[in-house]
């Protein structure tokens, strides 16, 4: 088969596109810069808050029993580590470089998409894990003091709303996000797949 | 080289790039203004190591491939729409049928082949993609081949 056709000068036929104005596009570069700069803000407001109430829970804490101190120490920890995710930390991990070559900005977006797949699935059971953990240690020294019949109601009232969430609530959101994911996955490494076929023509 | 002065040297050449690559106005007008965007914001980081143009065209390609990423997230059309906003002009009908031929052809190749035809030298266009200039002259010679066939059994059909 002959490619006798002249493509170059049918594209070059194509009409010019009426160009926006240069300072809709510069406004608008300058307003996602204020919203990336807000939102760092906010997080790190956020990480300094929640930073100053644990102090302050530590400060205050009248208690010298092991499992109390434990718990709390398990409740704020996966409180803290969302705050950091949602802070610098994760604007760096998920930073892709668009002024890479083609090969090496589709192999990023597929490790960006891996590690927030990663995040979900095992982040969010651990968030789960910790939080149940805790509130089981911190319940410990007040439901001694109130007696085996409201001591269970104490714990299974707390315990049911977990539950429900992370076996109801969550499960469906999640298997949405990672339908999402995977689809995703699958299209970049599928488009990646077709720069490694050419790469072995040589 | 000025913001301004790549924005009128290449918005045409980057919009045309997304259209082959989208064969969808609205959406090639979108992904050329999220371009220059980049362009903008990363601009004082650009350090010669290649030509300004390669540069650009990698930040369109990169963002014309990363599309169907970003379909599940962000509608459509929330770049900034200016005055001069109008329905796709009529474009004759060969260059149409060239986009639908473009359009069946796979993510990469739709790259490659918008880059050929918009004249960027083999060289860059391997620069822009990653891959060798044998790898490209290759597959553009393919990419023509198929795009011949297609655009041939098009003419026939209609």
């Amino acid at each position: 088969m002959s490619s006798n056709i002249d493509f170059k000068a049918l594209w070059q036929q194509q009409p010019y596109a009426a160009k926006p104005d240069i300072n809709s596009v510069i406004s608008k570069a300058m307003d996602l810069k204020r919203k990336t700069r807000s939102k760092l803000i906010w997080s790190s407001l956020t990480l300094a808050v929640i930073s100053i109430i644990v102090i302050m829970v530590g400060i205050n804490l009248n208690t010298h029993v092991l499992t109390t101190k434990a718990g709390i120490i398990l409740i704020i920890f996966p409180i803290i580590s969302f705050a950091l995710i949602n802070s610098g930390l994760y604007l760096n991990m998920f930073k892709s470089h668009p002024d890479a070559d083609t090969f090496t900005y589709l192999a990023e977006l597929v490790a960006i998409q891996k590690k927030q797949r990663f995040i979900q699935t095992k982040v969010l059971n651990l968030y789960f894990l910790f939080l149940g953990a805790g509130l089981l240690l911190y319940m410990i020294e007040f439901v001694k003091k109130i007696g085996v019949l409201w001591g269970s109601v104490a714990y299974i009232c707390p315990f049911a709303a977990l539950v429900f969430v992370y076996f109801y609530i969550s499960p469906k959101e999640f298997r949405r996000q990672q339908a999402e994911m995977n689809a995703t996955i699958e299209k970049l490494q599928a488009i990646n797949d077709q720069l490694v076929t050419t790469r072995g023509m040589e | 080289m000025s913001f301004e002065e790549i924005y009128d040297t290449y918005y045409n050449k980057i919009f045309r790039v997304c259209m082959g690559y989208m064969n969808d106005h609205e959406r090639a007008r979108d992904v050329t203004q999220e371009t220059f965007i980049v362009v903008w914001q990363k601009l004082g980081q650009f350090r010669n190591e290649s030509a300004i143009g390669t540069w650009i065209f990698r930040i369109a390609s990169n963002y014309c491939l990363r599309q169907l990423e970003k379909q599940n997230r962000m509608p459509f059309s929330e770049m900034p729409i200016d005055l001069e906003d109008k329905p796709p002009p009529d474009i004759e009908s060969q260059v149409q049928l060239l986009y639908k031929c473009i359009a069946e052809l796979p993510e990469i190749d739709r790259i490659i082949i918008s880059l050929e035809l918009e004249d960027i030298k083999q060289a860059e266009i391997a620069s822009i993609t990653g891959l060798s200039e044998t790898n490209i002259r290759v597959k553009v010679y393919r990419i023509k081949e198929k795009l011949s066939q297609k655009f041939k059994r098009y003419e026939q059909q209609y």
